[in-house]
């Protein structure tokens, strides 16, 4: 017989889902029709411009708020009519630690734990479980509010973890937090997905984005505009861009005017100088590289770094995100070929 | 891997502790549960005291009822603020996606406001008493110990309401605990009544504190209770009513 792969089930489904606020004439759409889907082990990211709609998605998810029409559903139970069973496999985290900062690191977790169901003996057990594997069992018996950033949003994970959720919702976890906490985070999240948790991040980090989704949706005006993974994102989006950095800023505008375009016949325009870095759009690819390169070096310009790449999600993030931006959804390209070729 | 839903009463436990810890922790909830309610009453005795005790009135007991009513306003008043820092704070957007029921947060609450009122209104009783009022019977002043505690509950509903209703809720929380030392200085808790100019004196005597304060103080005095019992009962009645429904919609879903 036969055997055919079966995807499992998403773990969430989204359908269609819109969010107005007010009547008549100061009625505000914020969600015009989104639809996602996140299978178990995976981790799905949002972006997109503030009021874009992402935290409203967050917040009807987690059923705290009633959608104005569509449906959504984790692991089966829609989360309108079955909210009870929803909160059971659900686990928030918000924008800022949800922990109270006059009771130590243990009690919160007790607390929580509590109010999850546990037995007060059970829940000091996970208390203590949760404590070391966040590293905070040292000041575990510290008053929360002496906590670190970082120590005050392992914590804050911690608390969402107390019951192992399918669904994780993660909105904006390493805002404020030094390069060290958020290396630390972002290893801890990987561990999550690879734990079979399926997470929701919403994050205005693009680096995020890109280390850890699996999938991303980029959100403008309560509607998704592009879907994909962090690759193929980047790639529907347009031609390899050049860049190269020089030594100072006046050879950046020199070779942006003068000698590039001289050399690669394209107007000046094409050319974007910011700070040392040179770019352009290279639909020529390595060729283009490489006469780039040979121009400047003939006019005595050092080059300190060239590199050739899809664009990055910064720039995709800003020509697609806002309503005004330059681009709009313009920049994605017409030719396949680059796509082709992958 | 999945808990059954929390049974309300659990949670409500899990709850009341917390809530008591933070309220043992905290200096300014402490000073104006233990301190504060003592020392208005203290103050107006050391003022007024020599006076009053001229004319044969037992001010101590006159005084009384005032302080322990201030002692349940505080009290619902700093519940208010409690449950306003939770709500600004993200946790209690955070209970509310937990399999927890709204009952358990709202049960937690009241639980340690009554706590805290029953520690500040022996409080006031003893010092009154150790200054020489005395209540008609002890079950009096059992009984007057009780209204106030029913009306620190009521209170904390209803300010919990309209603190978790403003955009605001802690500076809602703050404006509730000014305005409320107003509105009872302008009651006839502490001033005598009779004193006041006539157009005013209605005001006061029928603004929503006042028949409680008079109610209590009846209570203790050993008078009949009369219309001004109903009154409060009535003024009791639309607070409760207000502040469930105000306090079961901020916790419930919002459309």
């Amino acid at each position: 017989m036969e055997h055919i792969a079966q995807t499992p089930d998403p773990v969430l489904v989204v359908s269609d889902i819109h969010k107005s606020y007010g009547t008549g004439a100061k009625r505000k759409e914020v969600l015009k029709g989104l639809s996602l889907s996140i299978p178990a082990g995976s981790i799905l990211s949002l972006l997109g411009a503030n009021g874009a709609g992402k935290t409203t998605l967050v917040t009807m998810l987690s059923t705290l708020m009633l959608p104005t029409s569509g449906t959504a559903s984790v692991c089966g139970y829609d989360i309108v009519r079955d909210a009870k069973q929803v909160r059971e496999l659900i686990s928030l985290t918000g924008q800022f630690a949800a922990v109270d900062a006059e009771l130590t690191g243990r009690e919160n977790l007790i607390f929580f734990a509590r109010l999850r169901g546990l037995s007060t003996s059970a829940a000091k057990i996970r208390a203590d479980e949760l404590l070391e594997r966040f590293r905070l069992a040292d000041a575990a018996r510290q008053l929360v509010g002496s906590y670190s950033g970082g120590m005050r949003r392992r914590l804050d994970i911690a608390a969402s973890l107390i019951v192992k959720p399918r669904l994780l919702f993660l909105d904006e976890p390493t805002t404020g937090l030094d390069p060290l906490s958020r290396r630390e985070l972002w290893d801890l999240v990987e561990e999550l997905r690879d734990d079979g948790v399926a997470i929701l991040l919403t994050t205005q980090y693009l680096d995020e984005a890109e280390r850890l989704a699996d999938t991303i949706v980029l959100l403008r005006d309560g509607r998704s505009v592009l879907e994909g993974s962090p690759a193929q994102v980047r790639s529907q989006f347009g031609s390899q861009i050049c860049r190269l950095e020089l030594d100072s800023h006046e050879q950046a505008l020199r070779a942006c005017s003068d000698i590039l375009p001289a050399r690669l016949g394209l107007p000046a325009e094409s050319f974007t100088a910011e700070g040392l870095t040179v770019s352009f759009t290279a639909a020529g690819g390595a060729d283009d590289l490489t006469r780039a390169i040979g121009a400047l070096k003939d006019a005595d310009a050092n080059v300190d770094s060239a590199t050739l790449a899809m664009p990055s999600l910064d720039d995709v993030f800003l020509d697609m995100a806002f309503e005004d931006s330059a681009g709009g959804g313009a920049a994605v390209k017409d030719n396949q070929t680059a796509g082709d070729a992958r | 891997m999945s808990t059954t839903s929390t049974p309300p009463l659990s949670g409500a436990a899990g709850a009341l502790w917390r809530n008591t810890v933070r309220f043992f922790r905290n200096r300014a909830s402490l000073m104006s549960a233990f301190i504060m309610p003592g020392l208005f009453m203290g103050a107006f005795l050391i003022v007024f005291g020599h006076a009053a005790s001229q004319t044969g009135l037992d001010y101590a007991l006159f005084l009384l009822p005032a302080a322990m009513f201030q002692a349940a306003m505080f009290s619902a008043a700093a519940s208010s603020m409690a449950f306003a820092v939770d709500a600004e704070s993200g946790i209690l957007a955070r209970l509310r996606s937990m399999p927890t029921s709204a009952l358990a947060i709202v049960l937690g609450r009241l639980g340690t406001d009554l706590i805290r009122t029953v520690a500040s209104l022996a409080t006031v009783s003893v010092l009154a008493l150790v200054c020489g009022a005395k209540p008609h019977s002890f079950g009096a002043l059992a009984l007057a110990f009780l209204v106030a505690a029913a009306i620190s509950e009521i209170l904390s509903m209803f300010f919990g309401g309209i603190s978790l209703r403003a955009k605001h809720p802690v500076s809602a929380s703050g404006v509730i605990q000014s305005l409320e030392v107003l509105v009872l200085m302008l009651s006839t808790a502490f001033i005598p009544v009779g004193t006041l100019p006539h157009w005013l004196q209605p005001i006061v005597r029928h603004q929503p504190f006042s028949p409680c304060v008079d109610t209590m103080r009846n209570i203790l005095t050993g008078k009949p209770l009369g219309s001004t019992g109903w009154e409060a009962l009535a003024w009791l009645a639309i607070g409760l009513c207000i502040g469930a429904i105000w306090v079961t919609r901020s916790l419930r879903r919002s459309k």
